[in-house]
């Protein structure tokens, strides 16, 4: 994977508003928590049970600790991580769909059946969460930590350094965006 | 809805999402006589506020078990399963 220090380097690149950098960012998270999902997989031997959030945590560990460069902000790391931890849910049950076996990223028969409402309903989730994104990022973020990663809000105010009434309401008003959005596709 | 109505009405919206439940009618109220072209639009992303909570929407994760056999008895390396203390958001990954 890439060494802390070129991450280091995608994040800031992709905050001063880079698209390949948030790209590179994104695919770079990616393919590190798969590898942390499958490396879980390989020490048990058997199916793990793995939080979302927990495997951000320790995608944090193993990159801030490589290198002895120090990734700067773990909040800022946790964010992006966990729009990146959506796209693998989504791909997740996508692949789930399309292929009950196989799948190298794959969710046990222990878990979860996700039918097709589910999943197309995620899509929709995430495309209104990208829209959202480009006006108000704070709010999109809030719903990756919180619905797509299982933060709680206490967590996400303390990772954001915000109230956690503040983190609530702008829960609260992103539910009724993605509500509506998903619900109607209306334009106002 | 479109990213500018949305900018546009966002503001209002966390005023009236801070107050209690109860207060909002009367608050929008007096916000109509001051923002007429806004308020019905804002009305109604109230009563929809009001709908996903009843329907609890996005308060499950994307995710979820729905059927899970029973592991109790099984064997796993050194441990045997006894019974299982509780569940939480927890995915399973293989």
């Amino acid at each position: 994977m890439e060494s802390a220090s070129s991450l280091v380097a995608l994040l800031e690149a992709a905050e001063r508003g880079s698209k390949p950098a948030a790209d590179a960012l994104f695919s770079a998270l990616y393919s590190e928590l798969r590898r942390l999902a499958k490396h879980e997989l390989a020490r048990h031997g058997a199916p793990v049970t793995l939080s979302a959030t927990t495997l951000l945590h320790r995608a944090y560990i193993e990159i801030a600790g490589q290198d002895g460069t120090s990734f700067p902000d773990r909040n800022r790391f946790m964010g992006y991580a966990a729009r990146v931890m959506r796209g693998l849910i989504i791909d997740h049950a996508r692949s789930h769909q399309a292929q009950k076996r196989g799948g190298q990223f794959e969710i046990t028969s222990l878990a979860a059946e996700i039918d097709a409402v589910d999943d197309q309903k995620l899509t929709q989730i995430s495309e209104a969460l990208d829209e959202l994104a480009k006006a108000e990022p704070a709010l999109a973020q809030v719903v990756d930590l919180k619905f797509f990663c299982g933060f709680s809000f206490q967590e996400i105010a303390a990772m954001k350094d915000v109230s956690e009434r503040t983190v609530q309401r702008q829960w609260e008003k992103t539910r009724i965006y993605l509500h509506r959005t998903i619900r109607a596709g209306l334009d106002d | 809805m479109n990213p500018e109505r949305w900018q546009e009405i966002s503001p209002h919206l966390d005023e009236a999402l801070s107050l209690p439940e109860e207060e909002r009618a009367e608050w929008l109220a007096a916000f109509r006589a001051q923002r007429p072209e806004l308020a019905d639009l804002l009305g109604k992303l109230l009563e929809e506020h009001r709908a996903l909570a009843e329907e609890h929407f996005l308060e499950s994760e994307p995710l979820r078990p729905t059927n899970e056999p029973s592991l109790t008895g099984e064997t796993l390396g050194a441990y045997k399963l006894i019974s299982r203390i509780g569940e939480g958001q927890d995915f399973v990954w293989a």
